[in-house]
């Protein structure tokens, strides 16, 4: 997968100053944007962020300079429009104007290692203070007369906690402290404005794995006390627009977390992220934005859909846009990003694309899906590949009740469960327009069919197609073929004249075989949108074969074998036509399921999924049945037979799948030794 | 028997309606409506990526003559005077119209800042670098050693009491011991052999010979300063200590102390300056690049990053400075030898230096990871001469553009540079044919634009009169992706072969230009050559690079020259009849050189040149040539100049970027930008092309880009006709006079008067008339000549600005 190989290279990337020979246009910047499809890939997009600026040094007003060295938090006031930046290596918070161009100290004396700063909007400073232990709070009045806040004195806090470890820290609106303490692994300590202890927050948990469950079943009381683990603790947060708080921990597959007053996520879908987050930031539209240790960028919706990635890591600090080690990232209010970088601030400024797609966004997460339209439209322009787009324009659409519009964009956008609501209603109109005229004409034929029946109108066509019948199946491999009909009618006596009678040839089992194929092609491409989990674009014809004809023939195989070495009495041809013909209610019904599935929605799910799980249980029935007859075998024996079968399939698979990576390596190596020899030569 | 037949009638009924219904859906179409550019943020306009402001103040800093210094010759026009030290083996010029001295090397050191490099490098006219035999590991210690000719001894304290007091603090400098130095007088100049000596340790007596004999030839003339490095008078006398790289006059422009208005010009991309004290000292990191990019065929080969990120090269092989702007400048032309050179960039502060200094250092042998594992050493030094001329810039030609203007005029003189412009603007349509994507059963094509779509699309826009040049991509059987060289056979999916010949003819008879894109030098298996023509490296390892960024073709390869000759010759041979070609879109081939290994031999990047050389100009010769960002050597064959470059590399030391490259081709070559439809900084960034005089170019397709998502084509994500048309023909009204301006024109000045408005005025080659373009980037109205520029527009303005 494309995104894997991205992380890895970012990770190995040395700067080889070489030219791509697919060089596209490009906005200044050295690294490329990707945004993630509906399927969870990166794809390429326009730049969403130029990276403008290196700042390296920022004028005080005491007149020194401050060169930015271990710099450990950024956070921007949007009342103020300040910078505050927490200045571990010189034990101080170091206040910038929005530019950077004049800035001043704050706590010089005071703090002894300052890791997380926040700011209010009446301008008090909060910094997290590791060294001191404390939260210091600064007033805006008198700047040398701090408020401190240690260690919590409750007893909740004190029975779990031995010491106050303040990292990072942000103050809701109310002025209730959420506090990143260092090692806690009950989540975040919260200390409201009059400095009492309130209690953790937005802890995490631990999802034990399938083989930690197995061990711990089976562990013994001591090994079990040394598997108790506790919850990885939040490493960073940020507070919204709406005051939730947003917090970053190293979990695969909830990295970022938007809790709500109760501490519950509601961030339940992320379309990527990654254990090395070290920081977050969120927009005013609401958009977040975190970056890992190797500068990688990812800007999320609100929903948790990866809009954007770009950045990268430089080890050099020579290339403006790519990081060294990034402590920090901040957002101001005009989605201008500052990425605290060791002894830099980068700066990156939206494009005009990415601020088209912030402001579609906006008026989306406002509920103006009508508004959103034109902002949506103009993103599609820049990239007709934006998935987010195609979906809320989809939206749009359906607001604006122009349902065959929206049906289009939510299959661009791969969105099934929309896609299922506008088809619903396209459905509707189409029923209420014609629905009363498809029954009427419906029973009318039935009627009409029904009384020519009685009339004997038809008998003399019947019979005209009797003979036409009795001339086909003269031609003995469609007699075969059709006798999976008769078959399915009466299963029992079918095994019994398959292996006496041979009404069957290995030929036209074969030929249900194909059919068989052929069947899950068809299903692969013709299933209803809704209901189809294939990707079309990557399947092939092993990938079809592996789902259909070669699971069913190593069953076959294996049955076969296992039956010869027990008591089964059934020949080879015998095991590989019954199975086929066991087959028979998924080869004579399903092409109905898969047509049934262009014309229901998802709220009808059964329609689909209940004859679907009706056709395989009658056929895995009959499967029972035919290797009971075949082999002659008591149900016990049978059953016995069919777990042992399986367990052969299991080695097979195990086999084939060693033999391939061996194989696949040793023939790797022969293309590449000739190789060489010729190219030599 | 009823029943079966209602079941059978109802599933009939039913599968008509399921096809009605699908056609239904599928029936959908409806226009677009314009792409609006809205921002800009003054983050932007302030940051290198743009121009700043020029410190226009008088240096005061000009240079001096020592004690020492004899004149050896004066320019015929007397315009340049040069003297030689001969004791410090030190050169200066004089500018005599401006009275600024330049020296080659440090002829004063202060002993409280000096380093080594400091007190060695900086003072020595020439230095080597070498490779050194070391027997206990029987294998030469492939770190290079330089070694330089002056060597520092800082003063006795004894010494000190007797000397003035403002030689105190500085080191004595002489010729290292044991190198062999002789001067001889020859026209114009002086010859200098110097046998260079293990001079690294400062203050060191074991200085011994390491037999390695250069002859410089420095010679002063009308047009600048030379010097010659002829290959045949290089001598390695012992296998023991064997020449790297060499590097000359480190000191020649160079500034000090950021004392001087001014800055350094590097060739980077588009163009890429340093200004003087822009940082602080502390902060400042060296640069190094190597001129056309990096030799593939001497590298390993873990190079497959290189599609993740945008790398900018050094396509021509000069540098420059301004120290003073409008007073003093300097342009550096690595005259020959370029295909082996690197440029050292060392702002003030670097290694504690106090100068400004950028240089060249020409690279005799390299080293290489035989098989990947052993490092070893080309055996024979590159046969080809060196050879760097320095031409002095005055008064209101000392700036970047006079720099441009400069190597225009070098390369016009020496022929590397005809006139090729056209008086009509035009815009370049890139039409995207046809790629494939993965089926079934292997791969399927997807015809995303048919020639009677290109028709169609090209007729709107002639309808509309808008000028075109026309670029066919993914023409041939296989489509775009993964398929170079292409066969030479039209995709019948998108048109018959008699259609395309008709089309491309009646194309020609309207008089657009019409190329079809190819790739001599990159191949994949796909392709129309076999992969026993695949490079080998000096590694001798093939050279096939996997490209993780894309999902179907992966693997590709470097040709081998020949084959990339041979491929020109086949094509010049069978193009009309197979094709009806009229010409030919190049990529790679202007861009690439690596050495490589064939039949037994080691060949250097010069005999890559020489087959690329030999292939071009015979296609030049029938056919009409655009090659992709080419190397200044391929501007000669260059008819048109595709993917110019509007941005250098963001590299933190850099200041500002100009329009370096697109100046020197200026009225010369017409030069297209990369593709508009990636632009995403909106309207500034069509305005940044009318600046730099970079016409506009777009690809197309008559589908929605979206059909291409799952071919290798999907950074091309937006594409669709339908999108673009209003924007094409938006932006040819608003910029149709502002680029007519810039044809068959040379840039006269271009002036920053304040941030976000560049003035560029243009002299008509052969009307010799001025014009003036007033470039707006802000979001508010500016005036300037009495005009007033509407926020984020330009307007055209007869006459100079002064």
């Amino acid at each position: 997968m494309r995104l894997k190989k991205i992380i890895l290279f970012i990770l190995l990337l040395t700067l080889t100053i070489t030219a791509s020979i697919y060089v596209k246009a490009n906005n200044g910047n050295i690294y490329k944007t990707y945004t993630s499809d509906a399927s969870g890939n990166f794809i390429p997009t326009q730049d969403a962020y130029i990276a403008v600026k290196t700042i390296k040094e920022i004028p005080l007003t005491n007149s020194s300079l401050y060169t930015i060295k271990d710099a450990d938090d950024i956070y921007f006031n949007e009342t103020l429009k300040q910078f505050y930046i927490a200045d571990r290596g010189n034990h101080r918070v170091v206040v910038a104007s929005a530019d950077f161009s004049t800035g001043f100290e704050v706590g010089s004396e005071i703090l002894k290692k300052p890791q997380g700063v926040f700011s209010s909007p009446d301008g008090k400073i909060y910094v997290a203070d590791y060294d001191l232990k404390q939260v210091v709070i600064f007033d805006p009045a008198d700047f040398t007369t701090p408020t401190y806040i240690g260690k919590p004195t409750h007893p909740l806090y004190t029975e779990s906690s031995a010491e106050f470890l303040p990292l990072k820290i942000v103050v809701d609106p109310v002025g209730t402290m959420y506090i990143v303490d260092s090692g806690n692994a009950n989540g975040l300590v919260t200390i409201t404005k009059d400095g009492e202890f309130s209690g953790y927050f937005g802890a995490n948990y631990v999802k034990p794995s399938f083989s930690f469950v197995v061990k711990f079943l089976f562990a013994t009381k001591e090994q079990k006390k040394q598997m108790y683990v506790s919850p990885i603790s939040p490493t960073n947060l940020a507070i919204d627009e709406e005051g939730l708080i947003n917090t970053i921990s190293s979990i695969k597959g909830s990295a970022v977390k938007r809790l709500n007053i109760a501490g519950t996520n509601l961030m339940t879908h992320l379309s990527w992220d990654t254990t090395e987050f070290v920081d977050i930031a969120i927009s005013p539209t609401g958009t977040i934005y975190c970056i890992t240790k190797y500068g990688g960028i990812s800007e999320y919706d609100r929903e948790g859909n990866e809009l954007f990635y770009f950045g990268g890591h430089d080890t050099t600090n020579t290339w403006i846009g790519l990081s060294r080690s990034p402590s920090s990232i901040e957002v101001d209010d005009e989605h201008s990003l500052y990425v605290l970088d060791g002894t830099t601030v980068q700066v990156y400024v939206q494009t005009e694309f990415a601020s088209l797609v912030h402001e579609a966004l906006a008026l989306y997460n406002e509920g103006k899906y009508e508004e959103s339209r034109v902002p949506w439209q103009k993103v599609l322009q820049m990239n007709n590949m934006f998935d987010l787009a195609h979906r809320g324009l989809g939206n749009a659409y359906l607001r604006e009740m122009n349902y065959q519009e929206a049906l289009k964009e939510f299959k661009l956008a791969k969105d099934t469960a929309a896609y299922s609501n506008a088809y619903w209603e396209v459905r509707n109109a189409w029923l209420n327009n014609y629905g009363y005229g498809l029954i009427i004409g419906l029973v009318a034929l039935i009627v009409i069919i029904f009384v020519l029946a009685k009339v004997h109108v038809l008998d003399k066509a019947k019979a005209k197609l009797v003979v036409l019948r009795d001339k086909i199946y003269k031609v003995k491999i469609i007699e075969e073929v059709c006798y999976v009909g008769h078959f399915i009618r009466h299963p029992l006596d079918g095994f019994y004249e398959i292996k006496f009678h041979n009404k069957m040839s290995m030929a036209s089992a074969t030929i249900l075989y194909i059919w068989f194929f052929i069947l899950t092609l068809l299903g692969s491409f013709f299933t209803g949108f809704v209901f189809n989990t294939q990707d079309t674009q990557t399947l092939t014809v092993i990938n079809l074969l592996l789902q259909s004809v070669i699971p069913v023939l190593l069953f076959v195989l294996c049955n076969y074998l296992i039956s010869s070495i027990t008591d089964g009495s059934g020949r080879f041809r015998d095991v590989y036509i019954g199975t086929i013909c066991s087959l028979a209610p998924v080869l004579l019904f399903m092409p109905i399921v898969i047509i049934l599935s262009n014309f229901i929605v998802a709220s009808e799910a059964f329609l689909y999924t209940m004859p679907k799980l009706v056709l395989w249980g009658w056929s895995f029935g009959l499967l029972f049945f035919m290797i009971k007859d075949i082999e002659e075998l008591q149900v016990g024996e049978n059953i016995k037979n069919i777990v042992l079968t399986v367990l052969t399939m299991l080695l097979f698979i195990a086999f084939a799948f060693l033999a391939y990576i061996l194989g696949k390596q040793l023939v790797t190596f022969i293309i590449n030794l000739i190789g060489e020899v010729f190219s030599r030569g | 028997m009823v029943k079966r037949w209602q079941n059978r009638i109802i599933i009939l009924v039913a599968g008509i309606l399921a096809l009605a219904l699908t056609t239904i859906l599928l029936l959908n179409a409806e226009g677009a409506s314009t792409i609006i550019h809205t921002t800009s943020s003054s983050l932007t306009l302030d940051s290198m990526l743009y121009t700043g402001v020029d410190d226009l103040s008088v240096n005061p800093n000009k240079g001096s003559l020592k004690e020492g210094d004899v004149l050896v010759t004066t320019s015929e026009n007397g315009l340049y005077k040069l003297y030689f030290n001969e004791e410090l083996c030190i050169f200066k010029v004089e500018n005599t119209k401006t009275g600024y001295i330049y020296a080659s090397a440090l002829d004063e050191i202060n002993e409280n800042t000096c380093t080594e490099f400091y007190s060695g490098f900086l003072s020595s006219s020439f230095s080597i670098y070498y490779y050194q035999y070391l027997d206990a590991i029987a294998n030469y210690d492939l770190n290079t050693v330089r070694s330089w000719i002056t060597k520092g001894t800082k003063h006795k304290a004894k010494e000190k009491e007797s000397l003035p007091e403002e030689e105190k603090d500085l080191i004595g400098l002489k010729i290292a011991d044991a190198t062999k130095y002789n001067v001889a007088n020859i026209p114009n100049g002086k010859k200098v052999t110097i046998t260079f000596a293990n001079a690294k340790e400062l203050n060191s007596a074991k200085s011994f010979s390491l037999g390695i004999t250069i002859s410089f030839y420095v010679t002063l003339d009308n047009e600048g300063l030379h010097v010659n490095i002829p290959r045949n008078e290089i001598i390695e006398e012992s296998s023991k200590y064997l020449l790297a790289g060499i590097s000359v006059l480190p000191m020649m422009g160079a500034t000090y102390n950021n004392e001087t208005p001014g800055y350094m010009v590097i060739p980077d991309g588009s163009g890429a300056l340093i200004r003087y004290g822009s940082m602080d000292p502390s902060s400042a990191s060296a640069l190094g690049w190597r001129y056309y990019g990096a030799d593939k065929g001497s590298q390993s080969q873990n190079l497959q990053n290189e599609m993740y990120y945008i790398n900018k090269e050094l396509s021509a092989p000069i540098f420059g400075f301004v120290n003073g702007v409008n007073q003093d400048g300097l342009l550096g032309i690595l005259e020959s030898g370029s295909t082996f050179a690197d440029l050292s960039i060392y702002p003030c502060g670097t290694y504690n230096m106090k100068e400004n200094v950028m240089f060249p250092t020409f690279i005799t042998r390299q080293t290489y990871y035989l098989y990947g594992i052993n490092l070893k050493l080309v055996d024979d030094l590159y046969n080809d001469d060196y050879g760097m001329t320095y031409r002095f810039l005055s008064n209101a030609d000392a700036n970047y553009v006079g720099i441009a203007n400069s190597y225009q005029d070098y390369l016009v003189a020496k022929g590397l540079l005809t006139r090729n412009s056209s008086n009509q603007y035009k815009t370049q349509i890139d039409i995207l044919m046809s790629d494939a994507e993965t089926s079934v059963l292997g791969y399927k094509n997807v015809t995303v634009t048919s020639l009677k779509d290109t028709k169609k699309i090209i007729g709107t826009l002639q309808n509309v009169n808008i000028p075109m040049m026309v670029v066919l991509k993914g023409w041939s059987n296989k489509g775009y992706s993964g398929a170079t060289p292409y066969e030479l056979k039209y995709n019948t999916k998108v048109g018959s072969k008699a259609a395309f010949k008709k089309y491309l003819a009646s194309l020609k008879e309207d008089g657009i230009d019409a190329y079809l894109y190819d790739n001599y030098t990159i191949g994949y298996d796909r392709g129309s050559v076999g992969s026993n023509k695949t490079a080998i490296s000096l590694l001798r390892l093939r050279m096939s690079y996997e490209d993780d960024a894309k999902e179907l073709f992966k693997e590709y390869h470097y040709l081998y020259p020949s084959t990339t000759n041979s491929l020109a010759k086949k094509v010049v041979k069978r193009g009309t009849s197979r094709l009806g070609l009229n010409g030919l879109a190049l990529d790679s081939i202007g861009n690439k050189l690596f050495s490589y290994y064939q039949s037994g031999t080691m060949y250097t990047r010069k005999d890559c040149l020489d087959q690329y050389l030999d292939a071009v100009s015979t296609i030049q010769g029938k056919y009409e040539t655009a090659f992709y960002q080419p190397n200044s050597y391929m501007w000669k064959y260059t008819n048109t100049y595709l993917d110019m470059d509007v941005y250098a590399n963001p590299i933190y030391v850099y200041t500002d970027n100009i329009p370096l490259i697109p100046y020197i081709l200026k009225g010369y070559i017409d030069y297209f930008g990369p593709y508009l439809n990636f632009n995403s900084v909106g309207e500034i960034g069509i305005l940044r092309y009318l600046d730099y005089g970079c016409l506009p170019s777009y690809i197309l397709t008559d589908s929605i880009s979206h059909e291409l998502k799952y071919t290798d084509a999907v950074d091309y994500f937006t594409t669709a006709f339908s999108d673009w048309k209003d924007e094409i023909v938006r932006v040819h009204e608003k910029y149709e006079a502002g680029f007519n301006a810039t044809l068959a024109s040379k840039v006269v000045s271009r002036i920053v008067p304040e941030v976000g408005v560049s003035i560029v005025t243009y002299q008509n080659l052969d009307s010799g008339a001025y014009q003036t373009l007033i470039i707006n980037y802000t979001t508010a109205e500016k005036e300037y000549m009495s005009v007033k520029v509407a926020p984020q527009s330009y307007q055209v303005v007869g006459g100079r600005y002064v």
